[in-house]
């Protein structure tokens, strides 16, 4: 009876010691240089193989469930500024970067837990359509992250001190854009004073 | 003591492969059953969302772009009928899932060649009963999600209205094989 106790007291103990390293290796997905590709200061799947793949299903379950197969839309994340620091509520940043030959395309603001975060405009994100271009032909924008002032046209304001990400979602992507994920040029994060 | 503590040795390393094993395996599938729970999806009941805002705790990252609507499925009392009226202009989409969370169909706005979309999920190896031209759909699991997807970028324009019409037309009808 005592051996039967001692047995499975210590697989309890294994069990437990599995599922948190699991939580940790979970996690540790969006450092894995393997499954995740960067583009400057955005971060990309190489292949949304999930059906094969356990700890990448695992992931983007948790940071994004119910995403959508790569044929119909990428997705690049970024949590990071082009200096390579955490992006933080409290702080103001500059985004800059061109328009996408898709079916549609959006950049939104996300909240450590992943979702969207309460602010002064009710304002979450910026779309092919909604967004104000700097020229007439619709390529070039900014948008302003963060700061207790609009200084630009495209402003998404933060509340709180918390760590941010942003997603940018891009629906029927060209065959150029879709398979050039690792050069195509993604809009610049930079931390600025405001 | 040795033996016995070789012995528990084991049962830790093996209850750390089944841990770290099955915790990977069925997170997603808890996350599953998360989401149903939180978005009150009974199986066979079609729910739809309004825009996302900072309210919507449902699902992470949901898009403030999308109306979203869902219906968890069951197929063993029969297969399903999907159909949606959708005359619009902008993106749409509906995607397939299943249990473990993978995006197993999806098909959008472009690949419909009128405004009327349909589609036919069913259970059995051979379905004699579905109808005729409709889509044919068999998923690896009898149950899994049904997600709609309806692009809105100006809430003020009257193409809104068609667009919560397009989503409230969508229609989900288990049918019998007789």
């Amino acid at each position: 009876m005592k051996n039967l106790f001692y047995s499975l007291l210590f697989l309890f103990i294994g069990i437990s010691l599995g599922i948190v390293w699991a939580n940790r290796s979970i996690q540790a997905v969006g450092q894995n240089k393997s499954l995740t590709l960067k583009n400057a200061e955005w971060s990309y799947f190489a292949a949304m193989d999930l059906a094969k793949n356990d700890l990448q299903r695992a992931f983007i379950g948790r940071i994004g469930l119910f995403a959508l197969k790569d044929s119909e839309a990428i997705y690049f994340i970024a949590n990071q500024d082009q200096d390579g620091n955490p992006l933080y509520a409290n702080n103001s940043y500059i985004l800059e970067g061109i328009s996408f030959d898709a079916a549609y395309w959006s950049i939104t603001l996300y909240g450590e837990d992943h979702f969207l975060m309460p602010n002064k405009e009710d304002r979450y994100s910026y779309n092919q359509v909604n967004i104000n271009y700097n020229d007439s032909l619709k390529q070039h924008y900014t948008i302003q992250l963060g700061g207790q002032e609009k200084h630009q046209k495209n402003y998404l304001p933060t509340e709180g001190e918390q760590q941010v990400n942003l997603l940018l979602r891009i629906y029927k992507p060209s065959k150029a854009l879709y398979s050039n994920r690792d050069k195509v040029k993604l809009p610049t994060i930079k931390r600025v004073d405001l | 003591m040795i033996k016995k503590l070789t012995l528990y040795g084991l049962f830790v390393l093996f209850g750390f492969f089944m841990g770290y094993k099955g915790f990977i395996h069925y997170y997603p599938q808890l996350l599953f059953l998360g989401a149903k729970y939180k978005i009150g999806g009974k199986e066979n009941t079609l729910k739809h969302a309004k825009l996302p805002d900072d309210t919507s705790r449902f699902v992470v990252k949901p898009n403030p772009d999308f109306l979203y609507s869902t219906r968890f499925y069951d197929l063993t009392n029969g297969p399903l009928l999907i159909e949606a009226d959708v005359s619009i202009d902008s993106y749409w989409s509906v995607a397939l899932y299943l249990p473990n969370t993978v995006n197993f169909y999806v098909q959008n706005s472009d690949a419909l060649n009128d405004d009327k979309f349909q589609l036919y999920l069913y259970d059995k190896e051979v379905d004699a009963c579905a109808p005729l031209g409709v889509t044919q759909i068999k998923p690896k699991a009898t149950k899994g999600l049904v997600l709609f997807r309806f692009l809105v970028t100006d809430t003020t324009t009257a193409a809104y209205q068609k667009i919560k019409q397009a989503q409230q037309s969508i229609r989900v009808t288990t049918t019998q094989c007789e």
